[in-house]
């Protein structure tokens, strides 16, 4: 299965949540949030949302400066 | 209300030849209540652009002196103001651009507490702070007064905007990013000037446009730049049904 994440192409070999997924990049960490189409996906939602073909998934850092 | 005198409509000239301009909107900004959130590099630019569009009523917070190393971007500060309270000297240069508007200042950093007595009084609340604790205690009293959020970040080349109705169940800061404590700072992290005030002149712009009524404010949404590669874009909250701030309390 194809997706995108953070704008490249990645290969998944099995069908997988976007936790895992996270997980499997070291990704899992405090104050990020992820997009997956440009829609945030809400922290709660992460261990059951399943990653699709073609999936465009973003993460993005918390920034607090100004 | 009365009519604009020749002053003010020489002043306020060029905004007035915009199609959805008139001298009753301009009237709707001498009426308006802003809260400014922080007065470093972002605020220092929208309160300008507010002021100089005629915001009858700026409300300024800061506990912040000047210091040298904000003169690069925070560009309402002059070198011979270091060690001076930020609000004093914003208040000054602001009052000397357009004598015209009211401004108060609170040279304390705003309490949750503090915020939700004053939110009442305002239509719109812009967040130009720099940590995450602040951000977050102006998202949770945003919801609770109903009063509209802007929220504007900006750190190394990345640059976030952040348009909130939180009680309207579109998703709130909080919603994003759940368990966010401190972020490096712009001292820690760098930042330069102009990427900085991109934020801010957005911020400044849907201001405008949300006191004036007019144009697509994109609430609920958070947009992003990376000032580095060029590339931005707009993503959509989604509410969290865990969401101790917006969604737990319903
Ligand atoms: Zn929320």
């Amino acid at each position: 299965m194809q997706i995108q994440f953070n704008q490249q192409p990645y290969t998944l070999s099995s069908p997988t949540t976007l936790a895992v997924f996270l997980a499997s990049q070291q990704q899992l960490r405090a104050g990020i949030a992820v997009a997956i189409n440009q829609q945030v996906i809400p922290r709660s939602h992460w261990d059951s949302q399943s990653l699709q073909e073609g999936d465009n998934i973003m993460l993005f850092t918390a920034i607090a400066g100004g | 209300m009365s009519e604009l005198i020749p002053a003010q409509q020489l002043r306020y000239s060029a905004q007035l030849l915009l199609p959805e301009m008139d001298e009753r909107q301009q009237q709707r900004l001498f009426a308006s209540k802003v809260l400014i959130i922080g007065l470093g590099g972002l605020g220092s630019v929208v309160a300008s652009y507010l002021a100089g569009a005629g915001v009858g009523q700026l409300l300024l917070a800061d506990d912040d002196r000047v210091s040298l190393s904000n003169l690069p971007r925070q560009l309402l500060y002059s070198s011979a103001e270091v060690g001076l309270h930020k609000v004093d000297c914003a208040k000054a240069r602001l009052t000397a651009q357009n004598p015209e508007i009211a401004i108060s200042t609170l040279p304390k950093r705003l309490t949750l507490a503090e915020l939700q007595v004053l939110l009442p009084e305002v239509d719109l609340v812009l967040d130009c702070t720099d940590n995450a604790s602040s951000r977050l205690a102006i998202n949770q009293a945003c919801y609770t007064q109903q009063v509209p959020l802007i929220s504007g970040a900006a750190t190394g080349w990345q640059g976030q905007l952040l348009a909130l109705k939180p009680w309207l169940g579109q998703g709130c800061y909080q919603c994003l990013y759940p368990d966010w404590q401190d972020s490096p700072s712009c001292l820690q992290s760098g930042i330069l000037g102009p990427l900085v005030g991109m934020v801010a002149c957005q911020q400044a712009l849907l201001a405008l446009q949300y006191l004036l009524n007019i144009g697509v404010i994109p609430f609920g949404h958070l947009r992003y730049f990376d000032g580095l590669q060029g590339t931005s874009g707009q993503l959509q909250l989604q509410q969290d049904p865990d969401c101790p701030v917006c969604a737990l309390n319903e």
